[in-house]
C-alpha cells in the first residue's frame, strides 16, 4: 500500500506547503496588516522548500541531464506545465525575497506569488487526473492536495514565525493576527482533509485487470496506516490551531513554540504517510 | 510508409507460448524485465449447480499477446513533458532518447503497459514495430516469430478489412481513450471490455 516514491512524496508536500506559507503570510500581511518586519523569515523559508523540492524532484529522474527538456510539451503536457509552473513560482519567491531585502513595498508582486502558488498546485493536482487511473482521476486528489497547501502550509509558517520570534528574542503584537490566519487556514484544511478522505475512499472500489481493487489493496495493514494517518493530521492541526487560540486569545506577544513544533512533527508524519498512500494506491485500466 | 500502423491478433489461434516475447526481447536485446511485447493470459470462471444436483462449470480462458498499438491519440505522447515520445510520420510511436528524461509518466498513462522503462539507460523504450525490417521489407520479429500464425501486421485500414474492426476485449480499456491501431479477432471464450467474469492470471510475467 505505500509507495517507495519518496522524491514525489517530499516534492509535493514542500511545493504545497511552500504555497501554504506565501498564501497565510501574505494574507496576514494583506487582509491584516501585519507588518513585513514581523514575517522577515517566510519568504526565504518557503524559497529554500520550493528550490529544495525542484532538486528533490530530479532524484525521480532517471536522465536528471535533459531536464531542461521537461518544459517543450507545456502545449499538451500537464507534467510540462507542472514543471514550469513550479519554476515560476519558485523565481517569483526569489525575487519577493530579495526585494524584502532591500525593503521595497512590492505588494502587487506578493499577490501575483500567491496567485502563481495557487495555480501551481492546481496544475499539479492536473498531473494525477489521469483517465486511466480512476482511483486518481477524482475531486478527492484536488481536495487532498489543496488540503495540504493550507494545513501543512499554515502550520509550517506558525513554526518559522515562532522561531523568528524566538530568535528576536522579544515579543511582536502582530503575533495574535499571524496565528489568527494561520488557525483559520489550518481549520479550512483539515475540513478538506476529512472530506477528501472519504471521497477517495468511494473510488478504490475500482477493480485492476488482476483482479485486485484498490480496497484489496487498502487491507490488512493498509487500514490502520490509514487509520494512523488521520490520527496524525487531525491531532498536528487541532494541537496547531489550539495553540495559535490561545496566542490570540490570551494576548500572547509570542505563540508557543513547544506545542507548535509537536503539530508540525505530527502533521508532517501525517502527511507524508497519507502521500505515500496516495502513490501507493495507483491502480490503472489496461493490462 | 505506413499512416496507420497495426497488429492483428486472433485470440482463437493464440496458445500463450511467448514466442512473440522472446523474439521482440532477441530483436531487440532488451534486458531483463522489459518486455515490449507481453502475452496476458485472461481467465475466469466457476463451478455452477445445476436444478438436477449436478454440477457444471464455465471455466474460459484465453490470451492476448499486446505491444504498442501506435495509437491514433496516444496517452503517452499527450502527456510526456519532453516531447520524446512522438508519432512519427510513419505513424510508430517511438522515444527519441536525446530527449527522454526518464521520468516514466508515460508509463503511468498508457493502459497497455506500452512504454517500458530501462534502469540502465535511465530511460523510456518501447516497441519501434521494427522499423529497420519494415525498411528491408520483413516483418516484425513478433510476428515472423509466431508458430500459430496468430499476429499480422500493416496498414491499419488493410487489416481491419481482412480481419473486421473489432479492437477492444477484456481486460483491454476502452478503445476510445486512445484510439489504438489494433484488430482482433475474437475466439469463442472473448468476453466484451469492461466485462469483470474474469482476471489477469500471471501478472509477474507482464
Amino acid at each position: 500500500m505505500l509507495s517507495s516514491e519518496w522524491s514525489l512524496v517530499m516534492f509535493t508536500i514542500l511545493v504545497q506547503a511552500a504555497v501554504g506559507m506565501v498564501l497565510v503570510s501574505e494574507a496576514a500581511r494583506l487582509c491584516f496588516g501585519v507588518k513585513a518586519a514581523s514575517l522577515r523569515w517566510q519568504t526565504p523559508v518557503a524559497c529554500a522548500m520550493s528550490l529544495v523540492a525542484v532538486l528533490l524532484s530530479l532524484t525521480h529522474l532517471g536522465t536528471p541531464s535533459h531536464s531542461i527538456f521537461t518544459v517543450l510539451n507545456i502545449g499538451h503536457s500537464w507534467l510540462s506545465r507542472e514543471i514550469a509552473s513550479v519554476g515560476c513560482f519558485s523565481g517569483l519567491l526569489l525575487v519577493l525575497s530579495v526585494l524584502r531585502r532591500n525593503n521595497a513595498s512590492i505588494a502587487p508582486l506578493a499577490l501575483v506569488t500567491v496567485c502563481m502558488g495557487l495555480v501551481t498546485v492546481g496544475i499539479m493536482s492536473k498531473v494525477y487526473l489521469l483517465e486511466t487511473i480512476p482511483v486518481w482521476n477524482t475531486v478527492s486528489t484536488v481536495l487532498g492536495f489543496f488540503s495540504t497547501v493550507l494545513l501543512t502550509g499554515a502550520v509550517v509558517s506558525g513554526m518559522v514565525y515562532s522561531l523568528e520570534k524566538d530568535a528576536d528574542g522579544m515579543g511582536d503584537a502582530n503575533s495574535g493576527r499571524l496565528m489568527g490566519v494561520g488557525s483559520l487556514a489550518a481549520t479550512v484544511g483539515l475540513a478538506l482533509k476529512f472530506v477528501s478522505i472519504p471521497l477517495s475512499m468511494l473510488t478504490l472500489g475500482v477493480v485492476g485487470s488482476t483482479g485486485a481493487s484498490g480496497m484489496d489493496m487498502l487491507a490488512g495493514t493498509g487500514v490502520g496506516i490509514l487509520v494512523i494517518c488521520i490520527l496524525l493530521v487531525f491531532f498536528g492541526g487541532a494541537l496547531f490551531a489550539w495553540s495559535a487560540c490561545r496566542t490570540v486569545f490570551a494576548g500572547h506577544d509570542r505563540p508557543l513554540i513547544g506545542s507548535t513544533l509537536c503539530a508540525l512533527a505530527l502533521v508532517l508524519a501525517g502527511e507524508v504517510l497519507s502521500r505515500l498512500m496516495f502513490y501507493g494506491s495507483y491502480l490503472r485500466i489496461g493490462l | 510508409m505506413y499512416k496507420r500502423p497495426a497488429f492483428h491478433i486472433d485470440t482463437s489461434r493464440c496458445t500463450g507460448c511467448k514466442t512473440c516475447m522472446i523474439a521482440c526481447m532477441d530483436k531487440h536485446d532488451l534486458p531483463e524485465g522489459v518486455l515490449w511485447r507481453r502475452v496476458t493470459e485472461y481467465v475466469g470462471g466457476e463451478w455452477a449447480a445445476r436444478p438436477d444436483g449436478t454440477y457444471t462449470q464455465n471455466i474460459f480462458g484465453y490470451y492476448l499477446s499486446i505491444g504498442c498499438n501506435h495509437c491514433q491519440n496516444p496517452i503517452c505522447v499527450r502527456s510526456c513533458p519532453t516531447t520524446a515520445m512522438h508519432k512519427g510520420k510513419d505513424g510508430i510511436v517511438s522515444v527519441d532518447h536525446t530527449k527522454c528524461v526518464g521520468c516514466r509518466y508515460c508509463e503511468w498513462g498508457c493502459p497497455y503497459s506500452a512504454p517500458q522503462y530501462d534502469a540502465k539507460l535511465g530511460k523510456m523504450t518501447k516497441c519501434d514495430f521494427c522499423r529497420d525490417y519494415q525498411q528491408e521489407g520483413t516483418a516484425p520479429a513478433c510476428v515472423a516469430a509466431c508458430p500459430n500464425r496468430a499476429l499480422d501486421y500493416g496498414e491499419y485500414e488493410e487489416l481491419a478489412a481482412k480481419y473486421g474492426e473489432v479492437n477492444v476485449i477484456a481486460p483491454l480499456p476502452d478503445p476510445g481513450i486512445t484510439q489504438p491501431n489494433l484488430v482482433i479477432t475474437l475466439g469463442k471464450n472473448a468476453k466484451p471490455a469492461g466485462s469483470k467474469a474474469g482476471k489477469v492470471s500471471n501478472p509477474e510475467e507482464v
